[in-house]
């Protein structure tokens, strides 16, 4: 038994998802590397998406001895995988919660836990995780159980660098394989997008991969994007991509619940809780236990819910209201906002911890006018779709398709569809013309005074987003150089990637 | 003991084998090459061992289960 800081400090090197000068790292005497802290979920976040798009494989090398687990970390980093380390099952269990782990390589002989009950309960949390076994017995019989309880491969030791090579070689073949059949699947699946989501632009492609990324992790996710860009459309496609794709997916709008009904439908109630409880019923979260719930309008959840809600994420059980006794549930949240809940933490509207407990995982859906190619692809599929449902096959004109194409879109793609859906009610003809369309979009000059931008109720434009307006403009007219747009601009250039993070033009 | 035994060699030669990658071509690499040899050579030895100690209690389990029958 030799776990140590060692550990830890040598594994940094080798693993990018820590940053050893911003991330609190749990240094206790354990060959065991686990992010904690309120600085994880902003980190992680960054970090999961860095490694979607480096397509970096992470491998936890769990065994009690430390030689051991230093070499197999060597070679393994030296054939491309991000490796973490654990001595024992509690440990190795802590990695498979904090972080998205594809392969483990798993002693058989651990201390506490036996290697058949770990490999029981790696299967259980992560079905899709491989597991490979190492056994000092060579009987056949413990390969054989091994391979019963959902192993990939074993490997007996005592093993050389090549065996241990050939065999991470393998498994890295077999991941490649079934990640490009993944990729494969999903773009056979839909022509024009990611399942039920539509578009091709670059920005499209890059939410895609993130979101194949994050449906075969269990952590949360926050999704951003302004309204009508289809937040739960993103929330389906996550659970439906994921390995819980038969388990509930279930979604509330926090915003559209009256303040004092959220808990009752969220966590549920007993019978003679209040005026009217003439019997117990489950909550949302029980109800979607197993799967997942998409917690719509966030940011509009009161207070006093934000922390029950936040016990439930942490303790993984509920109590239901009225009730003494709390109830286990095992749930993944996925939450969407189209407000900024950074502000909201700093003004005290939203809890902070439940901020980065939801914020593990963050992608921002891009806005219609930031995908404007997109339009003519989704003006075909609600055409497509209208047909289906009156069985007349309309078709649009170049000059009212134009007129789309410069339009702004405030209301994203909600406002498309409606636009479509409208423009075929009054259309007499089966193509779509100019005059058909919405008197706004008819009307709609292009805008270049950011001032100018009707959004807000009663016209009155946020100033966050004159500021946003100005900074993306600025970067337009530059031709993407932001240094000269922070120098125009008049504001520093650090000051200027953190807005665009904030708006997540860049990550 | 086999199992520790395993464990030991399974240590040797995995770094054993890092040693003698990094050190190229140079007269060290010969050292860590013996090492991994020799490793090699007590990896069989466990390997031996174990199967001799399985036939033994193979036979073993099927005396007693003669003698009670």
């Amino acid at each position: 038994m030799s776990g140590s800081e060692t550990d830890t400090n040598r594994n940094h090197h080798h693993n990018p998802l820590v940053s050893p000068h911003t991330a609190q790292r749990d240094l206790s005497p354990v060959g065991t590397e686990v992010v904690v802290g309120k600085m994880m979920a902003a980190k992680s976040m960054l970090a999961a998406i860095d490694k979607a798009e480096a397509n970096l494989l992470n491998l936890l090398i769990v065994d009690d001895e430390r030689v051991i687990r230093d070499g197999c970390r060597d070679v393994a980093a030296s054939i491309g995988f991000t490796t973490f380390l654990a001595d024992n099952a509690e440990h190795a269990f802590r990695v498979l919660d904090a972080h998205s782990v594809d392969v483990v390589l798993l002693d058989l002989r651990l201390p506490g836990l036996n290697g058949l009950e770990v490999l029981r309960e790696v299967k259980r949390r992560r079905p899709e995780t491989i597991v490979i076994v190492m056994t000092g017995f060579a009987s056949v019989q413990s390969a054989v159980q091994a391979m019963k309880h959902g192993a990939y491969d074993y490997v007996t030791k005592p093993f050389n660098l090549e065996e241990l090579r050939l065999i991470l070689d393998r498994v890295l073949g077999h991941l490649q394989l079934t990640n490009e059949n993944r990729i494969l699947r999903e773009q056979v699946k839909s022509k024009e997008g990611f399942g039920s989501i539509i578009g091709r632009s670059p920005e499209m492609e890059k939410l895609y991969r993130i979101i194949s990324k994050a449906a075969h992790s269990t952590h949360p996710v926050l999704i951003l994007g302004e309204s009508g860009t289809g937040k739960e459309l993103v929330a389906r496609s996550i659970h439906y991509s994921g390995p819980f794709r038969d388990k509930p997916f279930i979604a509330v709008d926090c915003g559209s619940l009256v303040p004092s009904l959220i808990e009752s439908e969220l966590f549920g109630y007993v019978k003679g809780a209040f005026t009217g409880a003439n019997k117990s019923k489950d909550g949302l979260l029980t109800v979607a236990d197993g799967g997942t719930i998409f917690l719509d309008e966030i940011g509009e959840l009161p207070v006093d819910l934000q922390a029950k809600l936040l016990r439930a994420l942490q303790e993984k059980e509920i109590r239901p209201v009225g009730g003494t006794k709390p109830v286990p549930v095992d749930v993944r949240v996925l939450a969407a906002t189209n407000r900024d809940l950074e502000t909201a933490v700093q003004q005290g509207t939203f809890r902070r911890d439940l901020y980065f407990r939801l914020n593990v995982l963050s992608l921002r859906i891009p806005s219609l006018r930031q995908r404007k190619q997109d339009i003519p692809l989704l003006v075909g599929h609600f055409l497509e779709r209208l047909a289906r449902s009156t069985g007349v096959q309309r078709n649009i004109s170049d000059e009212a398709l134009k007129l789309m194409l410069n339009y702004d879109w405030p209301g994203n793609v909600r406002e498309l569809e409606n636009c479509i859906e409208r423009a075929c009610a009054l259309s007499s003809g089966t193509t779509i013309h100019t005059g058909d369309l919405p008197t706004q979009i008819q009307n709609w000059k292009e805008q270049s005074n950011p001032t100018q931008v009707p959004c807000g109720a009663r016209g009155i434009v946020p100033i966050s987003e004159i500021e946003k307006r100005a900074i993306l403009s600025a970067i337009d007219q530059l031709h993407g150089d932001k240094l000269e747009a922070a120098r125009l601009l008049g504001i520093g250039k650090t000051t200027l990637y953190r807005k665009l993070k904030e708006y997540g033009t860049i990550q | 003991m086999l199992h520790e035994l395993a464990n030991v060699f399974t240590g040797i030669l995995i770094t054993s084998g890092l040693l003698a990658q990094s050190l190229g071509d140079s007269d060290q690499a010969r050292f860590a090459q013996s090492i991994c040899e020799l490793g090699e050579r007590g990896s069989g030895l466990v390997r031996e061992a174990r199967a001799l100690l399985i036939g033994a209690l193979a036979l073993e389990l099927n005396t007693s289960g003669e003698s009670e029958g």
